[in-house]
């Protein structure tokens, strides 16, 4: 653990919180100080949920801590269960109250409550948030599942899906359409919405469909070993993930794929001459390892990108992820830490960003669009309408999200043709960015000796050695070219002039670097 | 300001020379909002340690009645003053224990709650006026020139809930 501005995943208890949110009929007694009481506004404002979280905190001062913390918790362990009345509950400490060593789980253990208790032991200085909900989710099922008889139908659980959950909501929904109309019913969707009673019956199910490995993966394992429940591998984001995922589903139970392709409009969105524009660009990806395996299979395979970098922050799927960025031939990033996420950017500069809300302020800096693919969330991740990632209408809406933020085709073109008018020279800002504020950066204004510190590719040119000089016809006919593309061009300009040994940069050398990477 | 003044020795006449104008600038600024604000009634939860002068702001110049006025520390020598203003009456709570406190303001109904972020929309579900304690912190309401602008923090969730129409019409 170490301080920091942003983080990309808070504590393990938080994780705790978010599966305790999402379900019904179970309570969080948690050992923590006054100020730990804040993690509530991450769901009511965030996730603009309308209940408290199901969470008491013990709130113990300073002034406690000379005294009776263990009474503290015992109080309010008993305060919470003749209050709330849950059906089960969860104990544990936050980081603050672990290094007082009270042991909730044992005090709760003596205290003799009529319903099933179950102690959480989350490392919360060596594991993070999706460590916390995975571990939690998991005891959870194995205190409270049972072997039971199965459903007539075939049906599954639906497994992972959490508060404060990228797209969750809305996932689940895709989901159990999508499954009912090969012939599957939905026994459990847990964590979220799942009563304790319903985490019982769980085994009544014929497999699990694991959507979120981060938060569900460690009860899939259990239930099969235990339960005897198979689970899919396959996540279903994206048009091939999703097909992949139905002709999974149909070899567990031996049912026929069946998908209602009615509604796929992202395929021929992407064939259409329209997108032609897409082809190529240039797409950094970040977030957690299952939403960015996801989306680089989208970016290469759905949408004609190109994959530059990848990485994710959630150290536990750093395996696969290296193993993937290795496939698309570009360097892994596995990291927390978001300064080095933003130095990878820059010196990258791509021309998109697939990222957390922490990519979407990095590109708010550097200049570069970004979408969201993956949490750390903020509150304009959980929209008013209908829009999951998964299944069908899934790849319809991460066409649309992705594709917003660029400039368009034609656009493209006519930024150029009109580029000396007043609308439409560099100065003026991007006109659905409301025109009056933020001059356009990207590519950075035609090289001036002394570069912005904002500017991309004067970093990338001191890299380079800081001795390639543009002869000044050169940076004006560079400054025809338009700014959204500019810094690319300077960038290989320069690039191409260090390997060819010119220290120079003429007309011509710019008009040969075009040639040389030409596409 | 006239706390500042007897610390540094300025007297009267100087005192009310330089702050008539803005004094009434302030209120008239304040007025406006106190139009939405009169009569009605306040609960503070604990949360930006602003609690007790916001209280004494609004029940002696927005013309509110405070039910409840919780702060998560009162440190006497800090807001003693503000202290000594309030009005006898409202109930002063320290520290949290907010279930019992949910349910005192369950009980009271109050028209406005100031309440942490993690209260306020819960709040809201049920049907209470809230305003969010950590907006006071980030926005600038010292002073005179700012005194319409702190009314018009508490007025407006009142002026919003009464502007939201989503019944038809008929």
């Amino acid at each position: 653990m170490k301080l920091t501005l942003w983080t990309y995943e808070g504590p393990p208890h938080v994780g705790a919180m978010r599966v305790a949110t999402a379900m019904t009929g179970l309570h969080y007694v948690l050992h923590a100080p006054q100020g730990d009481t804040y993690a509530d506004l991450l769901f009511t404002m965030i996730e603009r949920r309308n209940h408290r979280p199901p969470v008491t905190y013990t709130t113990f001062q300073a002034r406690d801590l000379g005294a009776d913390t263990a009474n503290l918790f015992k109080t309010a362990a008993r305060a919470a269960y003749d209050r709330f009345k849950p059906e089960a509950m969860i104990v544990g400490a936050s980081c603050t109250a672990e290094l007082i060593q009270d042991d909730p789980g044992g005090m709760a253990e003596t205290m003799g409550l009529p319903i099933p208790v179950i102690a959480l032991d989350l490392p919360s200085y060596q594991r993070k948030e999706n460590f916390g909900a995975d571990e939690t989710f998991f005891q959870i099922t194995r205190a409270l599942a049972r072997p039971c008889a199965k459903t007539s139908h075939v049906s599954c659980n639906l497994i992972g899906a959490t508060g404060l959950g990228f797209r969750h909501r809305d996932d689940v929904t895709e989901l159990t359409a999508m499954l009912s109309d090969m012939g599957v019913n939905v026994n459990v969707t847990a964590p979220y919405g799942a009563s304790p009673g319903d985490i019982a019956r769980l085994g009544a199910a014929h497999f699990n469909v694991l959507m979120y490995p981060e938060t569900g993966e460690a009860a899939c394992r259990w239930m099969e070993r235990e339960l005897g429940l198979p689970y899919t591998r396959t996540v279903p984001i994206g048009v091939g993930a999703t097909r992949d995922f139905l002709a999974e589903v149909g070899g567990i139970t031996g049912l026929k794929v069946q998908l209602d392709e009615s509604r796929l409009r992202q395929p021929w969105y992407a064939a259409s001459v329209d997108s032609t524009y897409l082809t190529g660009k240039r797409v950094f990806l970040f977030g957690d390892g299952t939403h960015v395996a996801a989306a680089a299979r989208i970016v290469r395979d759905e949408m004609g990108f190109e994959v530059v970098g990848l990485g994710c922050y959630n150290r536990e799927m750093a395996r696969p992820i290296r193993a993937l960025a290795k496939e698309y031939g570009v360097a892994p990033l596995i990291t927390d830490d978001y300064l080095e996420v933003e130095a990878a950017i820059e010196a990258l500069a791509p021309e998109m960003i697939l990222g957390t809300q922490m990519e979407r302020m990095i590109g708010k800096r550097l200049g570069i669009p970004c979408a969201v693919i993956s949490a750390p969330v903020h509150v304009q991740d959980f929209p008013a309408r209908y829009s999951p990632q998964m299944g069908i209408e899934g790849a319809n809406v991460m066409f649309d999200t992705w594709v917003h933020p660029l400039v368009m085709g034609l656009e493209e073109h006519l930024l150029h043709m009109f580029r000396e008018d007043f609308e439409f020279h560099d100065a003026a800002g991007a006109s659905h960015h409301g025109g009056a504020h933020g001059t356009r950066d990207e590519g950075g204004p035609a090289p001036q000796p002394a570069a912005s510190p904002r500017d991309i590719s004067g970093q990338k040119n001191e890299g380079i050695g800081g001795e390639v000089i543009w002869l000044e016809a050169a940076e004006r006919e560079l400054k025809k070219i338009p700014f959204f593309v500019r810094g690319k061009a300077r960038r290989n300009t320069e690039s191409f002039a260090t390997e060819k040994g010119v220290s120079q940069i003429s007309v011509e050398t710019l008009y040969e670097a075009k040639a040389h990477y030409a596409r | 300001m006239r706390a500042v003044a007897t610390e540094f020795g300025v007297d009267d006449a100087t005192f009310d020379r330089v702050t008539a104008a803005p004094r009434a600038r302030a209120a008239r600024a304040v007025a406006q909002a106190a139009v939405t604000l009169a009569g009605k009634s306040v609960f503070f939860f604990p949360d930006s340690q602003l609690e007790i002068p916001l209280a004494r702001f609004l029940t002696r110049e927005c013309g509110m009645t405070a039910i409840e006025v919780g702060a998560p520390f009162i440190h006497k020598s800090i807001v003693g003053p503000d202290l000594d203003l309030l009005e006898a009456g409202p109930q002063l709570a320290e520290g949290q224990d907010v279930d019992l406190q949910l349910e005192r303001c369950r009980a009271a109904r109050p028209d406005l709650t100031v309440c942490g972020l993690g209260l306020a929309n819960p709040l809201e579900a049920e049907g209470l006026t809230t305003k969010w304690a950590i907006e006071l912190v980030f926005t600038p309401v010292h002073f005179y020139e700012q005194a319409g602008d702190l009314a018009g923090l508490f007025s407006r969730p009142i002026r919003r809930r009464a502007a939201l129409r989503l019944e038809a019409a008929e």
